[in-house]
């Protein structure tokens, strides 16, 4: 029988410095005017949008989902 | 009074009599030769610095002549707190046909260095209250000046500009920085992103962010509440 299984310990471990890492990317971005450093903006942005989409695909494919309860 | 004391006082009055004059006189501070310094004692002073290569080519002298008409009509009429300056070479007439070689460019140039003016959007006209010491230009623009490019201007709109100057130092003894809204419109993805963060911005600190996850809890908050 399939049982749905989440790694708690490692899902806050990966959570916790990922957010970490995407509120400074986000703090950057938002602390100064887009105008004075465009490109360093849209790197911080862009930064934050794919921590985002990796920590997502890690819970997903690695820490969570069906798993045989068999010994 | 002694005979030495008298000749030297009458010297001393005709010096200061003169210099009065030739201030008096004075349509606009033509400061010629490299070593001319930029007299003093002015409430203002109005540099016109020619640094754009395309306003000294031969098909240009004719605009340029009638740059420098407006700008000495502009020095006659701001009085004689104001100063307007002028670089030039060497002392001719203003409109003969080696004008564009006349303009001492080179001057101009220091100063478009030092103050950061980008010589395609020359001639510059920099109207400053403060003494623009060539020696000292290292230190940059002086606060408060105000800096306009006449490169897309149309003499008439430089004559506009010129007499709303004129009206400026006359009535309050400086001028209005001019708006920013001449700089370069910005690229489409700059605009985006700044539309992006404005909208992150706009929510301000109505949201918070809570976890709890068994032992561990946080609160997130936009931003710090007083």
């Amino acid at each position: 029988m399939a049982i749905r299984k989440w790694h708690s310990g490692k899902l806050i471990i990966l959570w916790a410095w990922g957010s970490i890492a995407v509120a400074l990317a986000l703090t950057g971005f938002l602390s100064s005017p887009v105008k004075d450093a465009p490109a360093q903006h849209l790197v911080e942005f862009i930064f934050a949008l794919l921590a985002l989409f990796a920590l997502s695909a890690i819970t997903w494919h690695w820490l969570g989902g069906r798993e045989s309860d068999g010994k | 009074m002694s005979k030495p004391c008298i000749v030297f006082a009458g010297s001393a009055f005709l010096i200061l009599a003169f210099t009065q004059i030739a201030r008096c006189s004075q349509d606009v501070v033509e400061v010629v030769s490299a070593t001319g310094k930029i007299p003093k004692n002015f409430k203002t002073y109005s540099l016109f610095l020619v640094c754009n290569p395309r306003w000294l080519a031969p098909e240009k002298i004719g605009g340029l002549y009638g740059l420098y008409q407006q700008f000495e009509d502009f020095g006659r009429t701001i009085g004689n707190d104001n100063a307007a300056v002028w670089f030039w070479k060497s002392r001719r007439q203003a409109n003969d046909h080696e004008l564009a070689e006349n303009v001492d460019v080179e001057r101009s140039v220091r100063f478009c260095q030092a103050w950061k003016l980008k010589p395609s959007e020359g001639p510059h006209l920099v109207v400053t209250t403060v003494y623009p010491d060539e020696s000292d230009l290292s230190s940059g623009l002086p606060k408060g000046s105000a800096v306009y490019g006449l490169s897309n201007m149309s003499p008439n709109e430089i004559s506009g500009l010129l007499a709303k100057l004129t009206d400026d130092l006359v009535e309050k003894g400086r001028v209005e920085s001019p708006p920013e809204a001449a700089a370069a419109p910005l690229a489409l993805w700059v605009r985006l992103l700044d539309a992006t963060q404005r909208t992150i911005n706009s929510f301000g600190c109505a949201w918070t962010f809570k976890i709890e996850a068994g032992p561990v809890n946080a609160d997130l908050h936009a931003c710090k509440a007083e």
